[in-house]
This record gives structure tokens, sequence and C-alpha cells, in this order.
């Protein structure tokens, strides 16, 4: 019996550790949330505003329509992809009226830092070789069997990116 | 041991970047520029701060088969509390050294503080340790942040206005900088000459 009890109190007292961490998590992100979802969309806003280099923008159904002088230019459409080596990627994909690429900005990730990171364009300048590609004159693999050179170590992120954008144009 | 002692050996003669050689991936890894530096620095200080605290205040409780499992949950709630923080208060610096964040929970002086000393010691002496430790991991990472900012970048204090708040600061020292230093192993190279200064230091002193 005594032994019993001494091995519940052993599991008892972590167990009750843990549940104090988890409400502890529980309740911060509880009370960070509504800020930090509006940091980040303030950080995509002025990403956004980055992109289209002081053209208007307009909210639309999918994303956003780029005006200059009153003209329509482009589009720039947000895509989220799944297929990261770590959690979701965020995208956003600035294209001209007859759906070529202008530029596009991860926003969002979670891929291995200084491997995979290098889709950020703070980090490398990986993500300027799509300005310019099309569906019809890229092909969409990853080099060498197509036109987009990967990151080293990083495959999976750079497919997963690649792949995303290539969705979006053949939309 | 006296807090005279705990800060020697914090800052000068156990010190985790140093000494210990502990920590080295995030040390490395954001120690590019001042700013990113000092946002990774004071993170790591604040968690071991507090990890050590409350990893000697429930000290009492733990038997030896379930203490590592709870350093850790300890270590990681921290770090996630942190982690929020940052996003909550600092987000432009988060997009900046945020994917490290999460990886103090790996830096191992965090865990060697609470197994050698807060698992051991009382409440106060723990915390001063761990506000010790983490000064001294700061300022290692501070002075190889200046560095290799100077040097790999020619600027200082790039950034720093994301977590002060305050307009730009930047300083343009030179046009352009010696580009190995701000690259990975640039890194290991001032590490490497920051240790063998404080050999040189400490041959000199004995």
């Amino acid at each position: 019996m005594n032994i019993h009890a001494a091995t519940y109190m052993k599991i008892l007292k972590p167990t009750l550790l843990a549940l104090t961490c988890a409400l502890l998590l529980a309740f911060t992100n509880q009370f960070t949330q509504v800020t930090i979802e509006s940091n980040q969309r303030h950080y995509e806003e002025r990403v956004l505003r980055e992109m289209v280099n002081g053209a208007a923008l307009e909210k639309s159904a999918s994303g956003y329509r780029v005006y200059r002088n009153g003209t329509q230019i482009g589009t720039i459409e947000p895509f989220i992809t799944t297929r990261g080596y770590n959690g979701q990627i965020d995208l956003l994909i600035a294209l001209t009226s007859n759906r070529e690429v202008i530029s596009v900005r991860v926003t969002h990730h979670e891929e291995t830092p200084g491997i995979g990171d290098k889709i950020e364009q703070d980090v490398s300048g990986w993500i300027h070789q799509f300005a310019g590609r099309s569906a019809h004159d890229t092909n969409w693999m990853l080099s060498p069997g197509g036109d987009i050179d990967a990151i080293s170590g990083a495959t999976i992120t750079s497919r997963a990116v690649t792949s995303a954008i290539a969705e979006v144009l053949s939309e | 041991m006296t807090a005279i002692n705990l800060a020697k050996e914090g800052l000068w003669k156990n010190n985790p970047a140093l000494v210990q050689l502990l920590g080295l991936c995030p040390l490395l890894a954001t120690s590019n520029s001042f700013a990113t530096s000092l946002g990774l620095g004071l993170t790591t200080l604040v968690v071991l701060t507090l990890s050590n605290f409350t990893i000697s205040l429930v000290r009492g409780l733990l038997d030896d088969e379930t203490r590592l499992p709870v350093q850790i949950l300890v270590i990681a709630t921290f770090v996630t509390l942190a982690d929020l923080s940052l996003q909550y208060w600092f987000f432009d610096m988060h997009q900046r050294i945020g994917l490290f964040v999460a990886l103090i929970v790996t830096n191992c002086t965090l865990l060697g503080r609470a197994e050698a000393f807060a698992s051991k010691n009382p409440i106060i002496s723990s915390t001063f340790d761990g506000l010790m430790m983490g000064t001294g991991f700061l300022l290692v990472l501070l002075l190889m942040g200046t560095i290799r900012e100077i040097v790999g970048n020619g600027t200082l204090f790039t950034n720093l206005h994301l977590l002060t708040g305050t307009p730009d600061m930047s300083i343009q020292i030179a046009d352009s900088g010696f580009l190995l230093l701000a690259l990975p192993p640039g890194a290991f190279l001032t590490l490497g000459c920051l240790i063998a200064c404080k050999n040189v230091i400490d041959g000199a002193l004995r």
C-alpha cells in the first residue's frame, strides 16, 4: 500500500506542475491572441505596400487589385501552402494583368532557421527568381528537372513555395 | 556561495558562452547584428532567470525520476511565454529572431543551470545565478554582434529601433564590410578570437 501511495505521489506532483504550466500558457495565449493577430495584419499590410511600390490597393474577393493612375495593373493574391517542411507557409503573390509574376513575399513560415528561412527576402534573394515568370514560359519544377533553383538543404521548402506559385498561376 | 562569487562565475570564470561553450546555436545564429543579439540575449536572460527561480521553487517536490522532464517542461513554458510576449510587444523584432526564440529550449545553458545549480540551491541564489549566467551570455552575444556588424557590414545599431520604439538609430561606419564576418563562418571565427582573448587575459592575471 505504501509503495503504491509513494508511486502515485511521484506521478501526481509532475502532473500538477504540468497542469499549472498548461493553464498559464492557455491564459497568456488567450490574452495576447487579438493583439498578435492585429500585429500580423499590420505587418502584412506593410509588406503589401512595399510590393506595390506606391500604387493603389483595393481589396477584392480573393486578394487585392492594384491600380496605377486609375487603371488596374495587376493583382496580389494571398496563398497558404501546407506542404512546407514544418507547418504552413503564407505567401503574397503579385501578378500583372496577363498573369506574370511581379514579386513574391513570405509573410509567415516555420521552416528551419538558417536553412529553410532563405525564402524570406530579408535573409536571401532566393524569392526574387520568380519575378517575370508566367505559367507558360517556365517549367515549374526544381532544377535540374525544371527552371527553378532550389535552396540547398531545403528542397521541401523550395518545392512548397514553387508549387504554390505555380498553382496560383494556373488558376 | 556568495553573491560576488556567483557574479564572477557567470560573468567571467564560468561564462556560459566562453567557457562552458553552451548555447552555441543561438549564439552563432543571431550574433550578426547588435539589435538581434540584444533581442535574443535579453530573451535568454529573462527565461534563464525565471526558469532557475521556478525550478528552485519546486525542487523539494521532485524525485530523481521526474526531475529532468519537469525542468524541460518549465523551460519550455517560459520560452513559449517569451515567444508570445515578443509577438505581443515587439512583432517586427520577432520577425527577425522569432525562429531562434523557440530554440532557446535547446540552449544547454538553461538545462545546465537548472540541473547543476537551481535543483540544489535555495531560491534567491538560484535566481541570482540565472541572472548572472544570463548576463554573461548576453554580454558575449552583444560583443559578437557589435564586432560582426561593424566589421562585416560597416554599420551599427541597424534595426535597433524595432526594439526600442524610437526613430531609426543605425550608424553607417564604412561603405561596405568584410562580408566573411557577417556570414555563418564569421561567427565561429569571432567566437574563437574572443575565447583566445579571454585565455590570454586569464594567463596574464595568473
